[in-house]
């Protein structure tokens, strides 16, 4: 009984749920980067868009998609920042509690 | 290439990637549960959500009051009271509420983290060497082994039955095999477990059920794949008895391996549609936009992103050879070649399906397969240089795109827009493909591309071929499964297996100009639509498809009723109606009904072929025409041939039918009334009259059940009767019996004289040849009667009684029979003899309505 609701729960809650946790995330992370459409802007940085094959094409193009790249970059990382914040909490949550607990009583 | 799906579904299906592997199974992981898991599972569950609210309300509360107090939130980072305590514990206990919500799968077994799709990858890459059977379970059924092993029973199947057949997704499998629940007998299973150990069955049951999910790609040993294994190995017997093969249950197991590929479509569907391009450029935006083809088309894979698509695993091999097609160089041209209704365009959106969720090369991904509605462009052309300049836009449109694979359906239509323009426009198509880059799919069926694309050898060159034979049944029944769910959604009914069988088979019955699957699949939505009124009631069965089709051809098919039966059991007294005497050729003939009814007759032959001979006038064609009514329910369905007309080689045309010299075709007298109505009785009168190579022909119509017509049109006669009339050998048979020969000895000799005029080989083919006797003085006598007794009838009707005796019947023996053309004159002699005499007495007035008349 002890071990069914007592030691499994930190075994959940740092082993399977936090796994679980790690591959939403991840995956919630990795559809945050394709939605941004970084990866393809980067790998045709230098394909000018909409097939136009003139100089100026060309260059706007290049900036377009070097700033697409930049802002992009700059999204995802406001997006990990909370991301991170979660697997933190979440890590320390049950943690806070105790020692909280314990700094009340003692 | 094959895709990633396919070879995933290779890999489910080859169960020899578990060859080197140790199957473990872990009863005592099992038996932990104690047989409490579902009731601990639940109420941890209620527990959970009772804490999780109780919790979240407090804090709430807590902070809500910190707040307004203005005291911050100073009680909770810098606890020093009670209240700060409560807190802290509230939280925990907001954490472990999760615990025990969240992990109620977890919480009694083992991390449900393996599934099969994993394990199949697993096992391809050779990195599992042992398998645990049973963390594939899924926990439903987990719950019920646990069950099961844990509780004392000496009736422990009856019971793990009970508990399945309370499960939603069982209850639907049994719908789908068209078996109710409370006709499922259960007695026979105290037997069996009283006889083998429990643990023994349930090892044997998860090993068994293992393999089942696991070759049919499932992604967990779930209750449906447990309880057909359990439903074969245990109530065959109920099977039988509710009509259910083993070839059913191989039908079902496609079933469920559609469901689950369609599971994981939809998965990856679900993984892939929010990064698709919202507009017609692609994702790195080195494509252009196509005002014009927009204009005049349909974007198959925006229907995917959509939601609209279709999974089929029944033309991977063809969509495979059209990818691999497509794949090649940097341009590429795929034409599509099959009957209308094979599924061509469905092929095209499976294609859109895998563009969508990427399971294609490299080249295909992040395209858009998108079909020109070209008869749309030239309608709305202003004339045909107009028409012209559309088309070479959209070419160099898609050319410049870069991500269009285009879609041209039913291209022939496109080359026959006008006669004129066929070859201006295969110029167009042939110019713009060999001068630009681009990706093109056309579809056609056999006979239009023999007709205009082959004679263009330029443009057929320009083209790979995909051929799209017609699906055998097996391959039709996936076909129709996949279109199954589509059909119960959209008119809410549910259609069991069976339903979807009927479908196949009996399509072959009828409408022989279209092709399965989509004859099929008219027929089971026609058959919705009929059975509406069941709807949600129960799930629409083999007899409802059956009557459907019944109805079309004018036969009863499907299970058969009581009044049928019993009408099928006295066919021989009904024949007798109209038949005197001659009772071999009727018990033959009531035999053979009686065998094709009740779906014994051979498949691929006619339903029953009989070579009838003796003397004129007894009675063959009669049989033929009595055939006709009670089997096909009308005499006007006897297609009646006269083969003296055949004695020449050159009369075949006309039986097979022809093209004239202005080039149109003229249906056979034997071939086009058989199309029109494969449900026909074929009389071949006087068959020895005909010529040997007309025989021939016969000998294919009676062997292979079909014939191909002047046009090369396969005729089916495998629901037609057969039969054939000769008057040879009539002196063997009348001198024999005149000398008091039994029947045997008169047949025996009389098929000697029947050989010198037919080969063995045409006899042979006959089911049954019929020797018709001479008739008796006493049977001409009784069928005078006979003719007598309609005009009595007739007589009465007009309220005038006929009072007859045996004299007039003796007196009329004697003038309509004849010994060498039977009774044939009977009909003639009556007429004279009595319908003659009673119209003068009516005329004169001698008798009127409510007289009578002696004769």
């Amino acid at each position: 009984m002890i071990r069914k609701y007592f030691l499994n729960f930190w075994l959940w809650w740092y082993g399977v749920r936090f796994y679980r946790l790690l591959l939403s995330i991840y995956s919630f992370w990795t559809l945050a980067f394709a939605n941004l459409n970084i990866l393809p802007m980067m790998a045709n940085l230098f394909v000018p868009m909409y097939q136009d094959r003139s100089f100026s094409g060309r260059v706007i193009s290049f900036f377009l998609r070097f700033s697409w790249v930049i802002v992009g970059l700059i999204l995802q990382l406001l997006i990990t920042i909370p991301l991170v914040c979660v697997v933190i909490s979440w890590l320390s949550f049950p943690l806070v509690c105790i020692f909280q607990l314990i700094n009340t009583l003692f | 290439m094959s895709s990633k799906l396919e070879r995933s579904n290779e890999r489910g299906n080859d169960v020899k990637l578990l060859k080197d592997v140790k199957l473990c199974m872990d009863l005592d992981y099992l038996l932990t549960g104690r047989g409490f898991r579902k009731v601990e599972n639940i109420i941890q569950v209620i527990l959970g959500r009772l804490l999780f609210w109780i919790t979240f309300m407090f804090i709430l509360g807590i902070l809500i009051t910190e707040y307004i107090h203005g005291s911050g939130f100073e009680i909770i980072f810098n606890p020093s009271n009670l209240l700060g305590l409560f807190f802290w514990s509230l939280a925990f206990l907001f954490a472990y509420s999760l615990y025990l919500l969240r992990n109620r799968i977890f919480f009694l077994d083992k991390p449900r983290t393996k599934n099969l799709h994993k394990l199949r990858d697993a096992l391809a890459k050779r990195v599992r060497k042992k398998i645990e059977l049973t963390n594939y379970i899924n926990h439903n059924v987990l719950w019920i082994l646990d069950y099961i092993l844990n509780t004392e029973s000496d009736n422990y199947l009856e019971v793990f039955a009970n508990k399945m057949l309370k499960l939603s997704k069982v209850k639907i499998l049994l719908d789908r095999l068209g078996i109710d629940i409370s006709q499922l007998k259960r007695d026979h299973l105290r037997a069996i477990s009283q006889q083998y150990a429990k643990t023994s069955v349930i090892k044997e049951l998860i090993d068994k059920s293992f393999l089942y999910a696991f070759r049919n790609n499932l992604k967990y040993v779930d209750e449906q794949a447990f309880f057909l294994v359990f439903l074969s190995k245990f109530f065959q017997e109920d099977l039988r008895k509710n009509s259910v093969a083993n070839k059913d249950l191989g039908g079902i197991e496609l079933w469920l391996r559609n469901e689950a590929l369609r599971t994981r479509y939809i998965e990856l569907w679900k993984d892939r549609i929010s990064i698709k391009p919202k507009s017609t450029v692609n994702r790195a935006y080195t494509s252009r936009y196509t005002p014009i083809l927009n204009g005049f088309s349909r974007d198959f894979t925006n229907d995917v992103i959509q939601g609209e698509f279709v999974v089929s695993l029944a033309r991977e091999r063809e969509l495979n050879h059209m990818v691999n097609l497509l794949e090649k160089g940097k341009k590429s041209a795929v034409l599509v070649v099959g009957e209308p209704g094979v599924g061509k365009t469905t092929l095209i959106k499976s294609l859109a399906v895998r563009m969508v969720i990427e399971d294609v090369p490299k080249k295909l991904k992040d395209k858009r397969l998108v079909g020109f509605d070209f008869n749309k462009a030239f309608s709305s052309s202003k004339n045909i240089e107009s028409f012209k300049k559309k088309l070479r836009s959209v070419f160099d449109e898609v050319a410049q795109a870069k991500n269009v694979v285009l879609v041209l359906d039913n291209f022939n239509q496109l080359l026959n827009l006008r006669q004129e323009l066929a070859g201006e426009i295969a110029n167009i198509i042939i110019d713009s493909f060999d001068s630009n880059d681009f990706r093109l799919i056309a579809t056609t069926d056999r006979s239009q591309f023999i007709r205009f694309i082959r004679p263009n050898r330029a443009l057929a060159g320009m083209f790979s071929q995909v051929e799209m034979p017609v699906p055998s049944d097996e391959v039709a029944m996936q076909i129709v499964i996949d279109e199954v769910s589509k059909i119960e959604s959209e008119y809410n009914v549910k259609i069991s297996y069976s339903a979807v069988k009927a479908s196949i088979e009996l399509s072959h019955k009828f409408a022989y100009d279209r092709v399965l699957p989509d004859k099929a699949i008219d027929i089971l939505k026609e058959a919705v639509v009929n059975f509406k009124h069941l709807s949600g009631k129960r799930p629409l069965e083999y007899d409802e498809v059956a009557k459907v089709i019944s109805s079309k051809v004018g036969v009863k098919l499907g299970s058969i009723t009581q009044d049928e039966s019993e009408k099928l059991a006295n066919l021989e007294q009904q024949m007798h109606k109209r038949i005197i005497d001659q009772n071999e050729a009727v018990q033959a003939v009531c035999g053979a009904l009686r065998r094709a009814r009740s779906g014994l007759s051979e498949a691929g032959k006619p339903i029953a072929s009989f070579l009838f001979f003796g003397p004129t006038g007894v009675g063959k064609t009669e049989v033929a025409k009595t055939v006709a009514d009670v089997y096909f329910g009308s005499e006007d369905r006897m297609v009646r041939i006269d083969m003296s007309e055949y004695q020449e080689e050159e009369n075949l045309d006309r039986l097979i039918g022809f093209t004239s010299e202005k080039g149109a075709f003229e249906g056979g007298f034997l071939t086009e009334p058989v199309h029109k109505n494969p449900f026909s009785l074929v009389l071949l009168d006087e068959i020895d009259k005909a010529n040997s190579k007309v025989l021939d022909l016969f000998l294919q119509v009676l062997d292979e059940g079909y014939v191909n017509d002047g046009i090369g049109r396969k005729i089916d006669f495998s629901n037609t009767i057969i039969i054939a009339t000769s008057n040879a050998g009539s002196s063997v048979i009348a001198d024999l019996l005149g000398k008091g020969e039994n029947y045997n000895k008169v047949l025996e000799n009389a098929l000697k004289e029947l050989k010198k005029v037919f080969r063995i080989e045409f006899l042979n083919r006959f089911d049954k040849i019929i020797m018709f006797k001479p008739l008796s003085p006493k049977e001409v006598k009784l069928i005078a009667r006979k003719f007598v007794e309609q005009v009595r009838l007739k007589l009465l009707d007009k309220g005038i009684k006929l009072i007859y005796d045996d004299k007039l019947l003796a007196r009329l023996s004697k003038i309509g029979y004849n010994p060498i053309f039977g009774a044939r004159e009977m009909r003639r002699v009556v007429q004279e003899e009595v319908e003659n005499k009673v119209a003068e007495m009516i005329v004169k007035g001698e008798v009127k309505s409510g007289g009578e008349v002696r004769l």
